[in-house]
């Protein structure tokens, strides 16, 4: 018997700070704009918030340890925020959805009443997530030391194999090669993500189109993944507000009910690429499908998280929406555009927006729940039509959280 | 000259037989004593027969490779003057939970034969202080 949060938790306020590339304003401030941003959107005070809710628990990946520059973890936001009390709290998780998966169980199991959750990014100022070094830089004329790695690293470092695209792309390939799908078929997903990217004022790409031609023409880093398949790196937080159903109808918003919930995950074996990555979306999808009567047709959308292209792939195949290897065809022909059969990450995902590692998923599919997804409302962009049931996903290295957002009890 | 030497590994208590081995140009890797189970990166407890004795084996070197990438822009440090080179997760033949990541040492005319699935068998490379082992095609 899965968890059933059935009804019984909604999303009822959104915010987010400013996004940017390497902004002046530290890391820590911003997740407490975007946290007193969704605590006013929700129609709520400071004092109304008696459950907290964030990933990661220190710091971000390669950015050391700046609490408040660079990072805004638990203790640091009580200190921000001056939260003088709270009833309940987690810290960490993996990643951003099993924050907010917790906060959906906590809620649901009466452990406090509105949850503030945030996620807050630094881009790297040296270059890249992992690194101390940039490959853009000019090499400095005095040779510096090697690296001396221990443990797990010491697998991995010695072959310049640690950064992100590196790890991610032999999934990619292994994909590509056993199943026929080439770099024309992401295309689509590319080119769509920046049309829809085109349509949200708050994306880094917002005023820059891409072509099928830009898009193949983009520089390899790690072959398969091109440039433009990678996620960019920002610097923005964005923040959510939870509570139990029958505390949110009397709010300023139209609640996003949690309709279904979906959390499972791990597994001993060092995975290889591509059946790691699967076995992240098919776990997700095998506890979500299990906690609701709806199935994939029944999506007006799909809000999946996108640190590397790719992902869509994982998401669609393992969240049933289409066979195993056949993603790459299914994505094809508009499908997944706004107006399409499945419209995926409307506010154009984090290739073109920017990355807030799974944040910005669950602020759109709210938004588009609530029927205000538009950044000047009424001018029809990106909200669409019909949005009754929006699938949430998010996380993608072994773990993650998925939900069902319903405009009304399913 | 790259501004930074290439990451070298430096032994634990867990994994010295590994790098003691590859320095003499010789592949091991730890093994269930109960089970049989190969292992890339040392384990203290095996996750197949919860059984805790391991011994230093080894295997054929020989494996396939599962998948690659071939890395056009890295932050890699001591990597950059490689560029582009080929990162392989590499199935060996004794067991296929086992994986091992190395780079591919191949020839980069030879970039575009590259697949899934083909034969390499264990080289190293010397690196002055230490030896990584390799893989090539077989
Ligand atoms: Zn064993």
């Amino acid at each position: 018997m899965p968890f059933d949060a059935k009804n019984k938790v909604a999303i009822v306020g959104v915010g987010q700070s400013a996004f940017g590339r390497k902004l002046d304003r530290p890391t820590g401030a911003l997740a407490v704009d975007a946290a007193l941003a969704a605590i006013d959107d929700a129609g709520l005070t400071l004092k109304d918030i008696d459950g907290i809710s964030t990933f990661p628990e220190s710091t971000g990946p390669g950015v050391g340890p700046q609490v408040g520059l660079s990072s805004a973890p638990l203790n640091w936001m009580v200190q921000g925020l001056g939260i003088e009390q709270v009833d309940w709290w987690a810290n960490g998780g993996g990643n951003i959805s099993t924050a907010i998966g917790y906060a959906i169980q906590a809620l649901a199991t009466h452990s406090c009443n509105y949850v503030l959750v945030w996620r807050a990014m630094y881009q790297p100022r040296s270059g890249a997530f992992g690194s101390g070094t940039s490959s853009q830089k000019p090499a400095d004329s005095a040779p510096k030391p090697a690296p001396r790695v221990s443990g797990a690293g010491a697998y991995v470092a010695p072959y310049g194999g640690g950064d992100g695209p590196t790890f991610f792309a032999p999934s990619y390939m292994r994909y590509m090669k056993k199943y026929g799908a080439k770099r024309e078929h992401m295309a689509a997903y590319a080119v769509t993500m920046r049309a829809n990217a085109n349509k949200n004022p708050k994306a880094m790409f917002y005023d820059k189109p891409m072509t099928f031609d830009d898009y193949m023409n983009a520089r390899m880093i790690s072959d398969p993944l091109c440039l433009f398949d990678c996620d960019m790196p920002i610097d923005g937080a964005g923040a959510l507000i939870l509570t139990r159903a029958e505390l949110a109808k009397d709010l300023k918003q139209k609640p996003a009910y949690v309709t279904a919930f979906g959390s499972g995950g791990w597994d001993w074996r060092v995975r290889p690429p591509e059946e790691y990555m699967h076995a992240t979306a098919d776990n997700v999808g095998r506890t979500l499908w299990a906690s609701t009567d709806m199935k994939p047709t029944d999506m007006d959308a799909a809000m999946f998280y996108d640190g590397f292209s790719p992902d869509i792939y994982w998401w669609l195949e393992g969240l049933n929406f289409c066979e195993r290897g056949t993603a790459y065809e299914w994505i094809q022909d508009g499908r997944i555009a706004i107006g399409g059969e499945l419209p995926i990450n409307t506010f154009g995902g984090q290739v073109s927006e920017g990355r807030l590692h799974g944040m910005g998923h669950w602020v759109e599919a709210t938004r588009q729940i609530q029927g205000r997804a538009d950044d000047k409302p009424g001018d029809g962009a990106r909200q669409l039509a019909k949005a009754e049931n929006i699938l949430v996903a998010t996380g993608m290295t072994g773990h993650g959280c998925g939900a069902i957002l319903s405009s009304d009890f399913r | 000259m790259t501004a930074t030497a290439k990451a070298i590994p430096v032994p634990t208590e867990l994994d010295r037989p590994y790098w003691e081995g590859a320095s003499k140009h010789q592949f091991v890797l730890q093994r269930c004593v109960q089970c049989g189970l190969f292992s890339s990166q040392p384990r203290i407890i095996c996750p197949k027969c919860h059984g805790s004795e391991f011994e230093w084996a080894k295997p054929s070197g020989r494996g396939v490779i599962h998948s690659y990438t071939i890395v056009n822009q890295t932050t890699s440090p001591g990597f950059n003057d490689e560029l582009p080179y080929v990162v392989v997760h590499v199935q060996i033949e004794e067991e296929p939970t086992c994986y091992v990541t190395a780079n591919l040492l191949v020839e980069r005319s030879e970039y575009d034969k590259l697949d899934i699935d083909l034969p390499v068998i264990v080289d190293f490379e010397d690196r002055g202080e230490v030896t990584v082992p390799q893989f090539r095609l077989a």
